[in-house]
């Protein structure tokens, strides 16, 4: 029973897909991903997923640090809503941060006037990749930072290290495992985001349109190989940067049994 | 005295600093998190309530919430009972293959939605591999309800296998295996013995997976063909509306899911808990 | 070490406090869990701050004086170590913490840890990681990362508390010789009595926040200053008596009056099972003899009471149910 669930919903479909863009041939395919569009396509989705998820490295782990080890009112209640982006429906979530960041709304309309805008260019698309990576970084580093042991910063103390050496050389190497953890779901979570992200994003070919969108494209232009091409091409990109991140994750591991 | 100072709180960074870092923490909650909600919630009441009835009360809105309450009645229940299952046979038997099956159903979490769309199409639409078999014998899939189904048992699939499994492969088999040589039969031992046990995480799951279910769009967007009152589901409607200008309407039908979430996002808060003591 | 005052919340931690430690002594601070004795170490080591008095170090005051500034070692029950570093990265961790002016260089502390290594008895221990050391093997590499920056004071909290009996014997001995070789001023936090008789100069009985008594060994052993330190110090017998006119009556177990150096009135008596002797009759029944080596232990059912002797080497154990009685006349009298 479950190997005919995962079976029929899972690896038929998958099976399509590893299978469709070859009848294309190998050069079809390859012309196919090689069009302009499509690689600044690639570019601006891996780009700023990569880009987001680093920056959320510095948001998450400042976040987690707050909630494991400060104590303030409504500390519970911030726990919880970091959780939002898992639960809210990414349409909502685009739609209103479309709204937030436009020229005329509540943050947009801050920067408008320097010249900066936000929504309809790539700051949106950055400012939705960061909404929705912000969850999987704080969830990955907070139960390493809640599990590591206080008297190991107390020992640092005592063998004369400063506030800052002792974040640097005990807490930071402790915790990168964890990190780079939270990053690989940053950002594969950030690579395929679809939702957050065509409403912000402005969706100008060459310029703010994302990867996904293209394949939405090309499949509403019945180009069925062609939007298998392209997402093949995506997941074997995303697979190569997530196996590496995996790598590197457990060359940190390696001692820490 | 601390007899146990492993596992204490850690030296306090000095006061400035803390202040500073929960700061600057509740700053990016409140921008990235918290002013996103307050807006749907805002544009939503822009034209008070009055706005909201109305846009709920559109034909339209009303057959999107109709049908997402009717892909989520489908799914959730169909992958509640294949996550117990798979989440069964993967804590309580060694058989070959069982690190695959586990990539393979955590898989639908890192792919784009619109790759979980796409491969349905691939299958079932009119270019697909049963497209045309499925055309003569006038059975609808893409672009009808058995799609936006397929798409969204896609994408909810691993969410209640991934919050029991940890859970029943800590608590072992031993309780099983005293019900089973106490002579219960192997459903009551499920029943009475493994059910029980993960009671709260399951509904944490099954929380997550709804919430999923009935927000998917990415996924749900590619398999619909978008009609209008036929098969757009609610994130579906919310973006037709948006792009037809009637913001807010849209975010009426937003708020809607929003309190989906913030619901969902309570429950499990107050599940957590209740897990916490299985454990 | 003056009136120091440390209080959590409403219970107080640590109470008046008074103690001074010489340079190159071991002092053990002795008490049973709740005592006080791991916060004051950890008022000496500057990781809490006191509510009231001074704490001194070679006269300098450490009020207000970082933990990272106060040249303390200290060594956690659970080690603390860097999991993420090597054994040589965890002992030299102190040197490359400080500032460029006073770091020691590349060379220098390369030296050093290899020092340690061997007076840890791990040469070519230094390139491993924490995970891959035995208990007694980390708790030995934590000693040497304390030792690494030279510290004026050495604070030892539980450091045997993890391990396993054998290893903790080994470990107590090579910590005494150690001791003996480099004369630091340490100060070891136990509640394990033979370990602070043991290894210590002088032993500091601690209790409820207060520190009961002071003295070597030998003084806290031979001549308790109170009940509390002598029925810590080992098992014993508790038995409440009246005294009047220089004769203690027990009053809660039937056995004859023996004189008592005590103003008239309620005392409490306290003898070690090797202090009582056995004798032929009276109130009770023997319930049990074992043999423990070449050490008899006699359980006497006596009035309510089940109490437990140790006969002398050579004695004979007595039968299984004869009759028998106590005599208490070594015990010692403490007002009640």
């Amino acid at each position: 029973m479950t190997l005919a669930w995962v079976g029929l919903l899972v690896v038929l479909p998958l099976a399509a897909l590893v299978a469709r863009p070859w009848e294309l041939g190998m050069h079809g395919v390859v012309a196919s991903l090689t069009q302009p569009r499509v690689l600044a396509a690639l570019r601006l989705s891996f780009g700023m997923a990569l880009g987001a998820a680093a920056l959320n490295l510095v948001l998450g782990g400042l976040v987690a640090w707050v909630l494991v080890r400060t104590r303030f009112p409504g500390r519970r209640l911030a726990d919880a809503l970091v959780d939002l982006p898992f639960a809210l429906p990414t349409a909502v979530s685009g739609i209103a941060l479309t709204t937030l960041y436009a020229p005329n709304g509540w943050l947009g309309g801050l920067a408008a006037p320097f010249g900066l805008s936000i929504a309809y260019a790539r700051p949106g698309i950055f400012i939705a990749l960061l909404f929705v990576g912000l969850p999987y970084m704080v969830r990955a580093i907070q139960p390493v930072l809640h599990d590591l042991p206080g008297d190991v910063e107390e020992a640092a103390s005592t063998l004369g290290a400063t506030h800052w050496q002792i974040v640097t050389r005990v807490i930071l190497p402790a915790i990168a495992p964890a990190a780079v953890v939270g990053f690989a779901m940053a950002f594969a979570r950030a690579v395929g985001e679809y939702g957050s992200v065509i409403f912000i994003a402005g969706n100008m070919p060459n310029r703010t349109e994302i990867a996904p969108l293209l394949i939405v494209i090309r499949l509403e232009q019945l180009d069925y190989a062609g939007a298998a091409a392209l997402a093949l091409a995506m997941l074997a990109l995303s697979f190569l940067i997530l196996a590496a991140l995996n790598l590197l994750q457990r060359r940190l591991r390696r001692h820490l049994a | 005295m601390t007899a146990g100072v492993q596992g204490g709180v850690g030296l306090r960074a000095p006061g400035w600093e803390r202040w500073l870092a929960i700061g600057l923490a509740l700053l990016v909650l409140l921008v990235l998190l918290v002013l996103p909600l307050a807006l749907v919630f805002a544009e939503a009441l822009s034209r008070g309530w009055a706005g909201v009835a109305s846009a709920l009360a559109d034909p339209d809105a009303q057959s999107a919430i109709r049908l997402t309450l009717l892909v989520a009645a489908i799914t959730v229940p169909v992958n509640t009972l294949g996550g117990l299952a798979a989440a069964w046979c993967i804590a309580r038997f060694r058989f070959p293959g069982r690190g695959l099956l586990l990539t393979i159903i955590e898989l639908p979490l890192t792919i784009s939605p619109v790759i979980s769309g796409l491969v349905w199409v691939l299958l079932f639409g009119r270019n697909g591999w049963f497209g045309p078999a499925l055309g003569r014998a006038d059975i609808q899939i893409v672009f009808a309800l058995p799609g936006l189904v397929l798409a969204t048992l896609f994408v909810t699939f691993p969410f209640v296998l991934r919050a029991i499994l940890p859970l029943m492969q800590a608590q072992g088999s031993a309780e099983e295996q005293a019900a089973i040589t106490l002579g219960a039969p192997a459903w009551r031992v499920f029943l009475h013995v493994t059910l029980p046990n993960i009671r709260f995480a399951l509904l944490q799951g099954v929380l997550l997976c709804n919430a999923r279910a009935m927000g998917e769009f990415g996924a749900v967007a590619v398999v619909s063909g978008r009609i209008r009152g036929l098969t757009n589901t609610m994130p579906l409607h919310i973006e037709a509306t948006y792009n037809d200008y009637q913001a807010q309407a849209a975010f009426a039908v937003a708020a809607l899911l929003a309190l989906l979430a913030l619901v969902t996002l309570a429950a499990r808060a107050g599940l957590e808990w209740g897990t916490r003591r299985e454990r | 070490m003056q009136d120091i005052a440390k209080r959590f919340a409403a219970t107080a931690a640590v109470e008046d406090v008074n103690l001074s430690v010489e340079r190159g002594e071991f002092l053990a601070l002795l008490g049973p869990s709740g005592s006080g004795k791991t916060t004051l170490l950890r008022l000496i080591a500057g990781l809490e701050a006191a509510d009231a008095g001074h704490i001194r170090i070679d006269g300098r005051d450490m009020d207000g004086v970082p933990a990272r500034a106060r040249h303390v070692g200290l060594v956690f029950q659970h080690y603390a170590l860097f999991r993420h570093m090597t054994v040589a990265a965890n002992i030299a961790f102190g040197l490359r913490v400080r500032p460029r002016a006073t770091r020691p260089t590349k060379a220098e502390i390369a030296a050093r840890v290899e020092r340690l290594l061997d007076l840890i008895q791990l040469p070519g221990y230094g390139g491993r990681y924490p995970d891959q050391l035995s208990g007694g093997q980390r708790q030995r590499v934590a000693l040497a990362r304390a030792l690494a920056i030279e510290p004026r004071v050495l604070l030892l909290d539980e450091p045997f508390g993890a391990l396993d009996a054998q290893v903790r014997k080994d470990l107590r001995r090579w910590l005494r010789g150690l001791h003996d070789r480099v004369h630091l001023t340490t100060i070891l936090v136990t509640h394990d009595q033979a370990e602070a008789l043991e290894l210590a100069d002088r032993v500091a009985v601690m209790n409820a926040g207060r520190v009961e008594q002071v003295g070597t060994p030998a003084e806290v052993w031979d001549a308790p200053a109170n009940a509390f330190v002598h029925g810590f110090l080992g098992d014993s017998l508790r038995v409440a008596c009246m005294i009047a006119e220089g004769i203690a009556r027990f009053t809660d177990l039937p056995a004859d009056p023996v004189p008592a150096a005590l103003p008239d009135g309620a005392a409490v008596a306290v003898i070690r099972p090797h202090e009582i002797a056995l004798r032929a009759e009276g109130a009770g029944r023997v319930h049990a003899v074992s043999l423990a080596g070449p050490l008899a232990h006699v359980e006497v059912a006596i009035g309510a009471r089940m109490v437990e002797i140790t006969l002398p080497p050579g004695a004979v154990p007595p039968r299984v149910g004869a009759a028998c009685g106590l005599d208490l006349a070594r015990a010692r009298f403490y007002r009640a």
